[in-house]
């Protein structure tokens, strides 16, 4: 998908290279490592000059941001849950925090909930053992229903999927009932409302629970924003003024917008003038900030796509110049080579700006 | 093209078929002979070539006038067993002006139709054989069996041009050019080729004949049976043909693989058709009737044109025609209506156990049961390396084996054993639940009813035969089989059930 974006009829010679590559490695040509093609249909910028990082040393790794959590992760695939027990128990309250810490570990057992049993055998009843639980049951369903379109998944597989789900929205009420201050359970809810193809009207009812108890919560405005796409229950306009209020809430969600029109892929709606708006309000924020969290790098990863859709070549570059060498995050980690579209993208730029084309960035 | 020219076209294309095979024959034969006189050397290469041609040619000319040697389908009934049939058909036959049928069959098939065995492409008529389905006289009135009768008559009875009748009956011998060729002979085959390419000239030339005959014989119909009539029984058809299909695909087929056969077909099949599961269905077809398959050379119209042209006909009956079911016609007709089904069977059928349908749908619903449950039984002997039988599944489920029990696999390449485990939940449980249903049924504690539709229905005689609770903690993590053992037990379940085939 990735690499048919990058052969164009101009690529056609690299592609007789990568035929020449690929005949000398005696396999074929979509067999070839992404390395190989890479090196082959990437553009011949040099980043060094313009600031930044070399391709060599991008890379699609996150760096570790949760120390604790990152400690808690390695306990339980050790077998010892408590310190994970303790962890989820100490974040109620930081609710964002507490999100990326129940999914963290409801990652982990919906592969293996050997712990979990151990957890809830030793504290029965316990409430935070619940909501870890209901989100367990998500990632689980999904691990059964894998991502395949849906004509290559089998029967055996949607089945599964669905019932997991419904039993992880019951587990998500339970967990709702006995921590009723706790956002969490309702994001749960709102996170398998996709595939559970949930109603418009229930959807605002759950969604109505969860800002009641954190108007700004980060997780769930994005778990909300995908309901509201297209391709699942909404449609792009829904998405767009979805994002739009988002944005008008607070400056944390100003990228939003941006999120809305990749995902209705629409030159248009990248040129509408309230999401060029909040991409400039999104820059302006942005010129602050470093990129050391991973919210960061995805708000900069998604200006400089925008950035590049409206030709604003100069700009683009400055957003990948601040991101350095991480590609973790949006809009890259849609793709199965993360890397690889960040450094096709990052070297479309630079030629671009190189050759004076686009716009060039205003000053600040 | 006028019809009588096309006709003629027709009869000379028949003609012509023996005239130039013949001359092939002869003319090979003379330039071998005229070779092997003069020099007998280039002849016998030669002979390499033609004996095995003329062979072939020999060989594709027997099989158009071979004889059917295979068994004439259906019961046969004599004017002296079915007065009341047999009337009827002469009656009819003198109205179209056409000779009545030497034998009536009784077929076990949603069809009916005049069948000829003839010499020379149709060009010489030796006997001339009615076939009636079953399933018509079932389900018909009089007055449509009539208007079927009718139409199938009416195509031999074409007054227009007396050669249209020849095509017709060319066309069926046509159809069976070098069908008792050897296929594996690629000279054979060549001949084969040859024939076939003629026989299609043929039909395509003759097509038209047929089609407007088709419409004549409809026509024939209306005026006998009346329009009303004729166009119901073309509407009906489509119906009886899908009852019949579902009678034979989902009842018979199902019982005669497990050794069984009801012991009276046609009250089956009549309950079927008037049963209220199928009511729906049924109508749907009788309201938008389609066209069945009936091959490449078929010179039918589309039935909705055949239907549309008979009611614009809007002729009323010749006579007064009764409305009661076509089956009165028949004397004691229910032993005939099962003697043709039983005849149209392969001769195994004499050694089939004869049940009645209760009975019947029991041991139908049951055998699928089984079947659903094998893949659970020999997951849990091999997960166990005990034998196949319910406790070593309930043994596999104590052990925490479930994930071991099931076959499919998890979409995501990174799912871990929990998926598997789950997955397996899910397939396990109604497997299990059936197995223990079977060992409920074996212990004379509850059966299956089947419907006519083949869904069937699990009929226990006590209340307290509610396992969900039990089957759930089962298969759940935290559960054991407890509960299930000790209601098997209670019903006198042996511990190493399994169910028999």
């Amino acid at each position: 998908m990735v690499l048919s974006l990058l052969f164009k009829p101009k690529e056609l010679v690299a592609v007789i290279r990568l035929m020449r590559e690929a005949k000398r490695r005696g396999v074929e040509i979509d067999q070839l490592p992404p390395d190989v093609v890479a090196a082959h249909v990437l553009p011949k910028t040099h980043p060094e000059r313009y600031g930044l990082v070399p391709d060599a040393e991008v890379t699609s790794t996150s760096p570790i941001e949760d120390l604790a959590l990152a400690a808690v992760k390695d306990d339980v695939r050790a077998g010892n849950w408590e310190n994970a027990a303790d962890l989820v128990t100490a974040t109620l309250g930081d609710w964002d925090r507490r999100q990326r810490v129940v999914w963290a570990l409801a990652d982990l057992a919906a592969k293996d909930d050997t712990w979990m049993s151990a957890w809830q055998a030793a504290r029965p009843g316990d409430p935070h053992w619940v909501v870890v639980h209901a989100m367990s049951l998500v990632a689980l369903a999904w691990d059964i229903r894998g991502s395949a379109v849906a004509s290559e998944t089998t029967r055996e597989q949607f089945e599964g999927f669905h019932r997991v789900l419904f039993e992880a929205r019951e587990a998500a009420t339970v967990a709702a009932a006995v921590l009723p201050e706790d956002p969490t359970p309702w994001n749960t809810t709102l996170t398998l409302a996709r595939g559970l193809q949930m109603p418009h009207d229930e959807f605002r009812a759950v969604w109505a629970e969860l800002i009641a108890r954190d108007p700004l919560h980060h997780n769930g405005h994005q778990q909300a924003l995908q309901y509201w796409c297209r391709k699942w229950r909404g449609s792009d306009e829904l998405a767009l003024e979805f994002a739009l209020e988002a944005a008008a809430k607070s400056p944390k969600f100003l990228a939003w917008p941006l999120q809305a029109a990749y995902e209705a892929q629409d030159d248009e709606m990248w040129r509408a003038p309230s999401v060029v708006a909040s991409l400039d309000a999104l820059l302006d924020r942005l010129a602050d900030e470093g990129a050391d969290t991973y919210a960061l790098r995805d708000d900069r990863g998604y200006a400089a796509f925008a950035l590049m859709q409206l030709q604003r070549f100069e700009e683009a570059v400055g957003q990948f110049r601040a991101l350095g060498a991480l590609a973790d995050a949006g809009p890259w980690d849609y793709y199965e080579e993360p890397r690889i579209t960040f450094l096709a993208q990052r070297g479309v730029a630079v030629q671009k700006m190189a050759k004076g084309k686009g716009v060039k960035a205003p000053v600040r | 093209m006028r019809v009588s020219l096309r006709a003629a076209i027709a009869v000379a294309l028949l003609v012509g078929f023996y005239v130039i095979a013949s001359a092939l024959i002869g003319g090979l034969l003379a330039l071998e002979t005229y070779a092997l006189i003069n020099r007998p050397f280039v002849g016998l290469k030669l002979a390499l070539f033609v004996v095995p041609v003329v062979f072939a040619l020999v060989k594709g000319l027997v099989s158009l006038e071979r004889r059917e040697q295979d068994e004439v389908p259906g019961t046969l009934v004599t004017p002296a067993d079915q007065p009341a049939l047999w009337d009827l058909v002469r009656r009819l036959a003198a109205d179209l002006g056409t000779r009545p049928p030497d034998e009536i069959r009784i077929l076990a098939a949603v069809n009916a139709g005049v069948a000829e065995d003839t010499r020379f492409l149709g060009l010489r008529v030796l006997k001339r054989r009615m076939f009636i389905g079953a399933p018509l006289l079932t389900s018909m009135t009089e007055k449509q069996l009539i208007a079927v009768i009718a139409h199938e008559l009416g195509h031999y009875a074409n007054k227009d041009t007396r050669l249209a009748g020849v095509v017709v009956s060319g066309r069926a011998a046509m159809l069976r050019a070098g069908s008792h060729m050897n296929a594996e002979h690629w000279f054979q085959r060549l001949i084969v080729k040859l024939f076939q390419g003629y026989a299609k000239l043929y039909l395509r030339v003759s097509q038209a004949i047929s089609r407007r005959q088709e419409f004549a014989a409809d026509r024939f119909s209306a005026q006998l049976a009346g329009s009303s009539a004729a166009s119901s029984a073309l509407r009906e058809l489509p119906v009886i043909d899908a009852a019949w299909d579902l009678f034979t695909d989902r009842h018979l087929t199902v019982a005669w693989d497990l050794g069984y056969l009801p012991t009276t077909f046609f009250d089956g099949f009549a309950r079927l058709r008037t049963s209220p599961e199928l009511h729906e269905q049924l109508e749907q077809i009788r309201q938008h009737p389609s066209d069945p398959d009936r091959g490449p050379y078929d010179s039918h119209p589309p039935l909705q044109d055949r239907i549309a042209a008979i009611d614009a006909l809007a002729l009323e009956p010749e006579s007064g025609w009764g409305d009661r079911p076509a089956v009165e016609l028949l004397t004691d007709p229910m032993p005939l209506l099962d003697s043709a089904v039983m005849n149209s069977l392969k001769s195994e059928a004499h050694t089939k156990q004869r049940v009645d349908w209760a009975t019947l749908s029991h041991i139908g619903a049951r055998a699928r049961v089984v079947h659903g449950t094998e893949r659970l039984l020999n997951a849990a002997a091999a997960a166990m390396n005990q034998p196949p039988s319910l406790t070593t599944v309930l043994n596999a489920l104590d052990a925490g084996r479930l994930a071991d029990l099931g076959s499919s696999t998890p979409g995501s390449k990174d799912a871990g054993v929990r998926a598997r485990r789950e997955m397996a939940r899910g397939e396990v449980l109604p497997e299990l639940s059936a197995l223990v249903a079977l060992a409920f049924s074996d212990a004379g504690l509850a059966r299956w009813e089947l419907d006519w539709l083949g869904r069937t229905t699990f009929v226990t005689s006590s209340d307290d035969f509610d396992m969900a609770d039990r089957l759930d903690a089962a298969v759940s993590d935290n559960g054991n089989t407890e509960g299930l053992r000790a209601a098997l037990a209670t019903a006198g379940v042996a511990p190493d059930y399994r169910p028999a085939h």
